[in-house]
């Protein structure tokens, strides 16, 4: 099969993979009870299939709200498997594990990421996550962060993993005069199984060894300080 | 809040009027071709992977050369090539892969007429010279309609016809032979499939490593392992290239763990998708030559 198959193989099983690397994961901080915060991630995936490698062009919009201190509601919605017919969201929550004021936080959160399309009926897959999540301030406005999410797959494919981690790194930047920060720009760099043989049809980068991802997000909070 | 909320609306909005995005066209490749194929000419459609000086003037004569066209059972005009050689036993109903058209892969048919066997070729719907457009029943329908075609042509013995598919060609390939063991349409006297996957599913299963359900995306199935366990003794040989990073090699393991014939796997060792001719050499129309003796009462 020639290059245009290629592209199409790749999109069909992409949008369904956008999956592990969907949506944002810079979570260390929690908003707040009665604060909320939306946000935009674009980017997912490296795969050459189409030359360079560049990022599966996913878009995820999302959300999260402080339902207690210490506590947030958060998920996200992929608009490309929207694109195929595939309604794919990821609700979860957020537990802070430590935080400072001014200084480093962590996190850890559980999801279910759901998808749900039509396949000789209506077909529903459920893929619970784990994550740890993690940053730490550079300045008064720029952040690291970093953490990893692993997945679990009850019924993987043959010679696959039913769990696919994902350690990710990232830096922030937060502009503007909001009682908690303006909106906050995100570069997001992960990993999806890097021990794992990832040749198929989709030529995921690096060749033969899970996927690289590359997000960029932008967040934007709402809510009181 | 308000516009967080507005936001997660809009896109549940758009996952709700989705669903009218298909990827099934985009699983087919075909080129159109207007004009009768330049055979005696190395003309560019006649670019194949077998022959690392490009394009070449046929090796088949053209006293060798039959065309035709069939109308299939669902409709389409389905464009046919026959390369007779005087003295041959054995016809070999050859299916193509997914690219392009059917001088793409002219010359394997060269290839399989040098080592001794009638050859017949087509394009799938919307391929080539063939009308229609491409789906899973226009390519299964068009298989049949040539197989019908092959038996009245000359020097053809219908009771030693053999399919050979390469890739997308191993379904109409296994479709046949399946079909011929239900009762259900001639019988072939064996088939062998090179790179060959064992259905869709198991395509998309390989990209997104989950166990997502094919009809997300698609309603193409291609079930070949199915027909794979349809074959009820047939001679089949089954060939992979082991560093194949397209179709994985798993395929070919899936494909002989459902076979219900007599299957033989070999592996064509460092060949990847399109190269299994170049890389088993000799060995290449041996095989052949045993799936044949296979077959003799």
């Amino acid at each position: 099969m020639a290059e245009r198959a290629r592209r199409v193989l790749l999109l069909a099983a992409l949008a369904l993979t956008a999956t592990t690397g969907c949506a944002s994961r810079h979570l260390a901080r929690t908003v707040g009870a009665g604060n909320s915060e939306a946000r935009v991630s674009i980017g997912g995936p490296l795969f050459s299939n189409l030359g360079a490698p560049i990022p599966l062009p996913n878009v995820a919009l999302g959300g999260r709200y402080g339902v207690a201190d210490g506590w947030d509601v958060d998920g996200n919605v992929s608009l490309l498997g929207a694109a195929v017919g595939v309604a794919y969201l990821d609700p979860g929550v957020v537990k802070q594990l430590f935080v400072q004021e001014r200084g480093a936080a962590l996190s850890a959160s559980a999801r279910a990421n759901l998808f749900i399309g039509s396949s000789e009926g209506l077909a529903v897959r459920v893929y619970p996550e784990v994550g740890l999540h993690g940053e730490l301030p550079l300045g008064p406005s720029a952040k690291v962060f970093g953490g990893g999410t692993a997945w679990i797959s009850f019924t993987p494919p043959e010679g696959k993993s039913p769990v696919m981690v994902t350690p990710y790194l990232g830096a922030s930047w937060r502009f503007g005069e909001h009682p908690r920060g303006g909106p906050e720009l995100s570069l997001q760099l992960g990993w999806v199984s890097p021990w794992m043989d990832s040749s198929s049809v989709v030529a995921w980068e690096p060749k033969g060894h899970g996927a690289v991802t590359a997000l960029l997000g932008l967040s934007v909070p709402f809510g009181g300080g | 809040m308000r516009a967080a909320f507005a936001c997660l609306l809009g896109a549940a909005g758009l996952v709700g009027l989705s669903g009218c995005m298909n990827l099934d066209d985009f699983l087919f490749n075909p080129t159109r071709v207007e004009t009768p194929y330049r055979f005696d000419e190395p003309s560019p459609e006649l670019d194949g992977d077998l022959d690392p000086n490009g394009p070449h003037a046929s090796r088949i004569p053209r006293w060798a050369r039959t065309e035709g066209f069939v109308e299939s059972a669902l409709g389409d005009e389905i464009h046919w090539v026959y390369a007779h050689l005087p003295g041959a036993q054995d016809t070999i109903l050859y299916s193509h892969g997914n690219a392009h058209h059917l001088a793409r892969y002219w010359d394997r048919v060269e290839l399989l007429w040098e080592g001794g066997y009638n050859v017949l070729i087509y394009d799938y719907p919307g391929y080539g010279r063939s009308s229609g457009s491409p789906t899973e029943p226009g390519v299964l329908a068009s298989a049949e309609a040539v197989l019908d075609v092959l038996q009245t042509l000359p020097g053809v013995d219908s009771e030693r016809i053999f399919g050979v598919g390469f890739s997308l060609g191993g379904a109409p390939t296994l479709h046949l032979a399946a079909r011929g063991a239900r009762g259900e349409g001639p019988a072939l006297a064996g088939i062998s499939t090179e790179a060959a996957f064992c259905s869709i599913e198991a395509l998309v299963e390989d990209g997104a490593g989950l166990d997502l359900p094919v009809g997300y995306v698609s309603t193409l199935r291609f079930d070949n392992c199915a027909r794979m366990a349809e074959l009820d003794g047939l001679p089949v040989l089954l060939r992979h290239g082991d560093a194949d990073d397209f179709v994985l090699p798993r395929h070919a393991t899936l494909l002989e763990a459902a076979g219900a014939g007599a299957v033989e796997l070999e592996w064509a060792v460092g060949a990847d998708h399109s190269d299994i001719p170049l890389v088993l050499g000799d060995a290449y129309l041996e095989g052949l030559e045993r799936l044949s003796a296979r077959a003799r009462p």
